[in-house]
Order: structure tokens, then sequence, then C-alpha cells
């Protein structure tokens, strides 16, 4: 097929797709609804991990957890989770919450919602063992 | 001069259709998969980075099979029996391929963008890697070329085995009548080879005909819910870090202090999971750890 026809097929095509999906309300993410849930998801990961706390972040897309390998965060991809121990995590305020940057090139950023900042300071004392 | 039309190309528009169809009918029926934007939107990017990765790079594979093609032993034409036969034995080697793909790293490192997705849907099929060239994996090729058949028409019969896969990456078809299950590959047979629980992990290898599984031993039936994704699943929908995520891995591995030339040799060519230490688990060390916690389901196929 020329490229004058193969360019515009898939350049529309994807753009259409990702457009529909969108319109057929399929950009939900995925929302943390208590602790038990966040304990089943870790132990698909970690299946050996031990969960003893959790804590859910405003908008309930991401949680910190506190496990028996050391703290770490499950959050929303799409409408699916993936879970992070985060080990060396360099942990930053946003406006909106904070910023976990992974030392993990498949898992780069986690962006976390919480207006409290007692709450805030709570995660950073956390996640970075401070 | 043999030429052959570019199937994959012009299957582009099908792809399209299908996917629409599909994206129809679980909108419709609310059943029969899902679909989420962004996990979307990646798998249809990186299917349009292989497309250009393969105008950009094509050229090194076929430069490859034809320099291969001077030393051959018969030239067997392009008669419909050998476009036949050709297309049966490509599966056989498409079989092989894809269980090194499975088992050896450095081939996995451009393999496992495919299984980089928690869905499994028509777009997923099209979840393809950028960097297969770099795995050399058409070296597994070179008998069929040194046989007799010419490098274009193993290209034509590779694009026509892609495209069959592409239909079997839905959940919208739950099983097909017995004899097809039985002798080609199909969603049932194809979910499972996409599934993280323990007892799918590396099973159910086939391009088109499933019998290849049965014959090396690699086959296990759907009959428990699956669940799609890796076993440690990527955490990011940038194109570019699904395409690369694992060669960041293996080079790391390979160039940290401390470890033999076995060591860093290890980590390019052995099964996904492998580590010096042992603080990683081969899918090897997935199933057993798992038949541990779920003793009653020792000896079930894929364990």
């Amino acid at each position: 097929m020329p490229l004058h026809l193969l360019l515009p097929i898939v350049v529309l095509g994807i753009l259409g797709v990702a457009l529909l999906l969108h319109m057929l309300g399929n950009s939900k993410r995925f929302v943390i609804v208590d602790a038990d849930q966040v304990r089943r998801l870790w132990q698909r990961q970690f299946p050996h991990g031990l969960v003893s706390q959790v804590e859910i972040a405003d908008d309930g897309h991401q949680a910190m957890v506190e496990t028996s390998d050391g703290p770490g965060v499950v959050w929303a991809m799409g409408a699916d989770v993936a879970c992070r121990l985060t080990g060396s995590a360099g942990v930053q305020e946003t406006d909106t919450g904070l910023k976990i940057r992974l030392d993990d090139y498949s898992a780069p950023m986690v962006r976390v919602v919480l207006a409290d900042p007692l709450a805030r300071q709570h995660w950073v004392q956390t996640l970075t063992g401070g | 001069m043999v030429e052959f039309p570019d199937v994959v190309q012009l299957a582009v528009p099908l792809f399209v259709a299908a996917i629409l169809l599909e994206l129809a009918w679980i909108t419709l029926k609310q059943h029969g998969g899902r679909y989420e934007t962004r996990d979307a939107l990646t798998s249809l990017a990186m299917g349009a980075g292989n497309v250009v990765a393969g105008l950009l790079l094509g050229f090194v594979a076929y430069g490859f099979y034809t320099f291969i093609w001077q030393f051959r032993f018969f030239d067997f034409g392009t008669s419909l029996w050998v476009i036949v036969l050709c297309f049966i034995l490509d599966d056989l080697r498409y079989y092989w391929v894809h269980r090194f793909g499975h088992r050896i790293r450095w081939i996995w490192a451009s393999h496992v963008t495919h299984h980089s997705s928690q869905h499994y849907n028509l777009t997923t099929a099209l979840r393809q890697t950028w960097t297969g060239t770099f795995t050399l994996k058409m070296v597994v090729s070179v008998p069929m070329i040194l046989l007799g058949f010419h490098p274009a028409l193993m290209i034509f019969v590779g694009g026509l085995n892609l495209i069959y896969q592409f239909w079997i990456h839905t959940e919208a078809i739950d099983k097909m009548p017995r004899w097809f299950e039985a002798v080609m590959n199909t969603p049932s047979h194809h979910r499972v080879h996409h599934g993280r629980n323990p007892r799918y992990l590396d099973v159910n290898y086939a391009g088109v005909l499933i019998v290849w599984d049965k014959i090396f031993g690699t086959f296990v039936a759907e009959d428990e819910k699956v669940e799609y994704g890796l076993v440690f699943n990527i955490g990011t929908f940038n194109p570019l870090r699904v395409a690369t995520h694992e060669w960041v891995g293996i080079f790391k591995d390979v160039f940290q202090r401390g470890i033999t030339l076995r060591d860093r040799l290890m980590y390019m060519i052995a099964p996904p999971g492998w580590s010096h230490d042992g603080s990683r688990d081969t899918s090897e060390k997935i199933k057993a750890d798992y038949v541990v916690r779920h003793p009653e389901d020792a000896g079930k196929p894929g364990l």
C-alpha cells in the first residue's frame, strides 16, 4: 500500500478509535474502594508480601502500603493498577499532593492527590523512611 | 524476480474495521471484553511504530535472507503447494521463535511489548515490538531458506501468519467448534498464552496451528479465568518506555558491579526472571511457589 494512503489510515484510525473510546466512557480510571482491595491487589503482584498498613489517597486512584518488604505504592493505570515497592524513590510535594519518582524505568512516576498537609507529611515520612 | 504483496499493510484497514466492530459488540452487549482509552492508544501506537520499524529496518532481515539464499540446496519456486507447505513450516518456525521469545531474555526484551497490556482485545494484537531486528531471531529462518523457500515467500507467509493471529486477540469469542479448537490456534488458546496466572505462564506458543504446542508439550487449555498482563506489570503508557523497558533492564543488570562474566551473559540469555543471586523469580519458580500455596492444584496442566 502506498505511504500516502497508509499514513492517513493509520493516523486517522488511531485518533478515531481513541476519540470513540473516550466518548463511550472508556477513560475512567480505576478507583480503590478499601484497604482489603489494596491488599489483594498488592498480593497479586507480590504474593509473599504482607501488607500491614494501607493509606488511600483523596481521589481513590493511589494508595500507600506498608509491607513486610518496605513501603510501596499502588496506583491506577487506566482501568487497571500497577504496584511498586518505593525503595529509593524521591518524593516531592506538589500543589495537589505528592509526586513520587520511582527508580524504575517501566514505572517512572506516580502523582498522588492529597489535600491534607498532615497526610502528605505522613506519606513522605513513610515512603522515605524519614 | 519473486514478488508478493505486503499483506500486513494491506490488512491495516481490516484491522481498524475489526477493532470498531469488536468495540461496538462489547459496548452493545456489555460483555466479551473491555477497552480502556490510554491502553488502546498505546497498543495502536506500538502497532504504528512496528510498521515504521519495519520500513526503517526491514532491509536488515531481508538482506540477511537474500545473502543466505545464495547457498540454497533447492529452489522450490512459488507454486500454490509450495506456498501452503512454506506456510505450515513457517508456522513451525514461528512456534520455536515464539518459544525462544519467552525463554531467552534477549528475545523477550523485544516480545515483552506484546504482553505488556493488562487488557486483551484486538488492539492488543497490534501492540507489537519496535526492536525485533535487534533480537537476531531471523537466524531461525535460515534452514527454510537454505532448503529452498525464497525469502520473499518467507516474508509473505510470515505476514499471513501475523494476520491470522490478529483475530484471536479477543474475549468476544468464547470457543470455536471442537474440531477447530483441536487443530487451530483460537481466542481461547491464545487468551491462555497472555495470562499471568502461574498455570498459564510459558504455554500455548502457537501462531496458527495449536498442534505444535500439543506435539511439544506446551499446551494448556483455558479452564480458569485469565488475568492478563505481565508477572510484573509496567506502570507507564509511554510507547517508548513500553518498547524499551526490558532492554534497559538488561543493560542495568549486565553492567552492574561485582558479578562474573558468566552472570552478565546469563542476564542476556537466561529465561526472564533469572538473577545471579536468586532474588527474582523465573516462571518455574513462580509455578513451584504457587503449588506450595495451592497444593490442591498440583499436577494440573501448566504446573
